[in-house]
């Protein structure tokens, strides 16, 4: 297998030289949980990270003098540090900025700057950001919940919108849900754009531009980064729902299309991770290597990607490269043939491993690297949580050892195909050789399903290669060039002039349009939207009612039916009051479709239709209770 | 009835300590030279601004999004809701265990450990200037005082500061509203507590036993007391 060829030669090569980086493991105070989820630096230098159970800590990076700053926040996902003791942090229900105003070091005040958009407690409402743009505006996002878990309905802050949830996997059950959106410096929420399922890393590029990267699944075909415009959609349709200028209109799935813009740039999925964290901007100058200006994305899988933008035609696209892999568990890798990409399978360990291309020898990057930070002495740090999806939380960091790494360094589009430029001078005669490289491109059905298949995929013959002076750069004529695809190019063979082999010879080049400003006008080669059709029923289905239970009844009823508390607030107790469902289904229909008001249970009758509510009874007497008064047993 | 923990913080933090055990672990089978060495010499660090009083904003069962656990001592918790505004219930007994939140991808609320005696009704209860209305709530965040937490809101914008700290009998708490510019007299709207001796000394309870009025001032406060022989 020429893979496990070029793996060998690529593994017995990288023990010949010096590693460009070094990873180096950050050793964590035992009290603090290792869940990391933002990762900062404060303007005097110090390190500054969140956690998953809600805490705040930092300490000088060279002393490591860890002390707690702040507790007790709800899922904490990002931070702006404005002062060492002056804190902004994105929460689950907030954006709160917590100060010690006392001078001990410890946070005594946590105050509201806008808590403007929609929870339930879903355990996939994850609020993202802050970032801050050159105008001084926090920019948050808001993933879509899941309906694999509760949505509690007490006390609701903003207007839920419960009547989507039943139907949809994903769908967006309070305002901005979906969306990015920014908070002024006065703390009032502008929505931004909408669009996005779970916008799990958000940056601001050094030009104030906003940047998001989104999560592979329903509508999302392949983890993307996305240069965020505001006004604009960007695939997912739940998060219409909040679009003052559709009112409540629901547009139909060709309108989708035309609304949607594309994706920045696709991170393919297995070969560019599974889903990525934060964007973040190499501003080192130098410090971490060739790519300043550049930007590096952490992903979940064992890898760290790198991105090459350009404007082309007035927006951003551009190309994407792994950076970071680890060297383990890589015979699990090679032997899948990758002709599944919407999985990333699992190792022989079980861990999940970036797939496709030889990995970088001598590292233990860890899974989970959601969140990635420049240091003031130019390393990446890297903050890693996995909860519930893999195993393996911590802080690492990148360090840059001088050594010039071998790699492609910029792909950029050309009127006629790719201009190559390399962080090192490279074998003139090879770069000469069209058959240094491969060329191949593809692209992904935008539809309801959860990620997509390669299709229209090709082969795309290089028709010259022309090498400049000083090997550093090479022009690729194409046989097709078009918009619409992504291109991958595999340079394996490629090696420096001094003999060292290109460290990641892999690269996918997003066309969205070509310098012409020519777009994609489809059409694409499978139908958008196949209906999926709905079972027949005869009678009532209590596995869909468990679901409908779960969704919407769990947080007041209880898990085991009980309800709870005091006479006259909590909820009926199933499984105590036995009158409760010895009442006829009629009556319990009723009650389920129009509520109790005065006693606090919500009515269902616009939430679920009435299948649903006959499916839910059905499963309430089953998991709790008598049957009907009027069925016979 | 839960037995009452002491030390002060110690319960507290053996909650804690415990609802974090299997992540610890799991960390040990990978790094366990690494921890090994720095483990024994790190303690837990106070989570309040003084022992006993601790505040987490998390899910709470019965109560609405990201409600708060605070804990007020050694055997007294309070669960505040910042979306409906006020008091969801006080309970008696060990702190909160909040592993379910973290253990797993799919999340549960924190797990009541002890005994509810004191619950609210739906309705945001304390009226300021007399109106009988609802008011619109809008929560602004709090402050870690020395063994209490001060809440901050707005009620119809009016700007509340409402600090709760344990009573001086470490069987109840003493709930302190204060507003810079009163409108008019206070009102707090009670359901019946059977566990529960509610008072104020600004106040007195109306006719019907349904509220707390007090005259118009800056300052009103609620005391809630353990009825002392009933379980
Ligand atoms: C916001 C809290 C809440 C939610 C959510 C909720 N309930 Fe209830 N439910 C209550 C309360 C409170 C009562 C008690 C009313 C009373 O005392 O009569 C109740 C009572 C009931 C009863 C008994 C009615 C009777 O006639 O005795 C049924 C059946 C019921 N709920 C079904 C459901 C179902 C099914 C769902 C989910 C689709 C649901 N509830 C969601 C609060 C809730």
């Amino acid at each position: 297998m020429n893979r496990q060829l070029a793996f060998l030669i690529a593994l017995l090569a990288a023990g010949a030289k010096a590693e460009p980086y070094r990873l180096e493991e950050i050793t964590l105070p035992a009290a603090m949980s290792p869940e990391i989820s933002a990762v900062e630096f404060s303007p005097t230098g110090r390190l500054v990270v969140a956690n998953r159970h809600g805490e705040i800590w930092s300490c000088d990076p060279a002393r490591r003098d860890w002390v707690r700053f702040a507790y007790g926040l709800h899922e904490p996902m990002g931070l702006y540090v404005a002062a060492d003791h002056d804190v902004y942090v994105g929460q689950r229900p907030e954006l709160t900025r917590v100060r010690d105003t006392t001078g001990d070091g410890v946070a005594d005040r946590y105050e509201t700057v806008n808590a403007e958009w929609g929870i339930t407690d879903n355990w996939h409402e994850f609020v993202f950001g802050p970032r801050r743009d050159h105008e001084g505006n926090f920019v948050l996002a808001i993933g879509l919940p899941d309906t694999a878990g509760a949505f509690n309905q007490l006390h609701s802050r903003t207007p839920i919108d419960l009547g989507k949830i039943a139907r949809e996997a994903k769908p967006s059950a309070g305002p901005w849900q979906g969306w990015v959106f920014k908070v002024t410096p006065a703390g009032k929420l502008v929505p931004w754009a909408s669009g996005f399922r779970q916008a799990a890393g958000v940056g601001v590029s050094p030009e104030g531009e906003i940047f998001v990267t989104d999560q592979q699944g329903d509508y999302i075909a392949a983890s993307p980064l996305i240069h965020v415009r505001r006004g604009r959609f960007y695939g997912h349709p739940a998060s219409l729902k909040w679009a003052v200028e559709l009112d409540g209109r629901k547009p139909a799935p060709d309108q989708l299309e035309a609304m949607r813009t594309p994706p920045t740039v696709v991170l393919p999925h297995g070969s560019i991770g599974g889903s990525p964290g934060d964007p973040v901007w190499d501003t080192t100058g130098g410090r971490f290597g060739p790519f300043a200006g550049q930007v590096f994305i952490g992903d979940f899988t064992k890898l760290i990607s790198r991105v090459d933008l350009e404007l082309v035609a007035g927006e951003y696209q551009g190309a994407c490269f792994p950076f970071l892999r680890d060297a383990t568990g890589v015979a699990a890798i090679l032997s899948s043939n990758g002709a599944n990409n919407l999985t990333v399978p699992a190792g022989t360990d079980g861990q999940k491993y970036f797939r496709d291309a030889p990995p970088l020898q001598g590292t233990r990057l860890r899974q989970g690297n959601m969140r990635l930070g420049f240091a003031p002495d130019g390393s990446l740090y890297l903050g890693q949580t996995t909860r519930g999806w893999a195993s393996g939380d911590g802080l690492q960091r990148l360090v840059w050892t001088g050594e010039t790494p071998v790699e492609i360094h910029t792909m950029r589009l050309t009127p006629r195909g790719f201009a190559l430029g390399f962080t090192t001078p490279m074998d003139r005669a090879q770069l000469a050789q069209k058959n240094s490289y491969r060329v191949e491109r593809f692209r992904y059905l935008y539809h309801s399903a959860g990620g997509s298949p390669r299709v229209d995929q090709s082969n795309i013959a290089v028709v010259e290669a022309s090498v400049s002076a000083d090997g550093r750069r090479a022009d690729l004529v194409l046989a097709e060039l078009d918009p619409g695809y992504i291109y991958q190019l595999e340079v394996d063979g490629l090696r420096s002039s001094a003999g060292v082999p290109v460290a990641n010879p892999l690269a996918y080049y997003t066309v969205n349009r070509l310098h012409s400003g020519r777009t994609f006008t489809g059409p694409l080669s499978r139908p958008l939207f196949a209906a999926v059709p709905r079972p027949a029923r005869d009678r009532a289905n209590t596995g869909e009612g468990r679901r409908v239970y779960l969704t919407f009844c769990v947080a007041c009823h209880q898990a085991d039916g009980r309800g709870g508390g005091l006479p006259g607030f909590a909820a009926a107790d199933f499984v105590g009051e036995k009158t409760r469902l010895g009442k006829g289904d009629d009556e319990l229909l009723g009650t389920i479709a129009s509520g109790i008001e005065a006693k606090g249970m919500p009515s269902f009758g616009q939430v679920l239709s009435q299948e649903d509510r006959q499916d839910v009874l059905a499963f309430l007497r089953e998991a709790f209770g008598t049957r009907a008064a009027n069925t016979p047993p | 009835m839960p037995t009452p923990l002491a030390p002060e913080t110690r319960g507290f933090f053996c909650n804690w300590a415990s609802a974090r055990l299997p992540i610890r672990r799991r960390i040990f089978a990978r790094w366990a030279v690494l921890w090994a060495g720095i483990m024994p010499t790190l303690t837990p660090i106070a989570s309040g601004a003084e022992p006993g009083v601790a505040v987490y904003r998390t899910m709470m069962p019965e109560c609405g999004p990201s409600s708060f656990a605070v804990a007020l001592g050694p055997s007294l918790g309070l669960s505040y809701d910042p979306g409906r505004g006020g008091v969801n219930y006080v309970w008696q007994g060990e702190f909160v265990d909040l592993d379910p939140t973290w253990r797993t991808k799919i999340n549960k609320p924190a797990e009541l450990r002890g005994t509810i005696v004191y619950r609210e009704s739906v309705r945001y209860p304390l009226r300021l200037g007399g109106t009988g209305r609802p008011p619109r709530f809008e929560f602004r965040g709090y402050v870690l005082l020395p063994g209490a937490v001060e809440f901050h809101y707005l009620l119809d914008g009016v700007f509340v500061r409402e600090e709760i700290r344990a009573s001086a009998s470490g069987r109840g708490l003493v709930r302190r509203f204060q507003v810079d510019d009163p409108a008019g007299p206070w009102s707090y709207a009670i359901d019946p507590q059977p566990k529960v001796n509610v008072s104020s000394p600004e106040g007195a309870w109306n006719e019907a036993r349904t509220a707390l009025t007090a005259p118009r001032s800056r300052e009103f406060s609620l005391h809630l007391e353990l009825e002392a022989s009933r379980p």
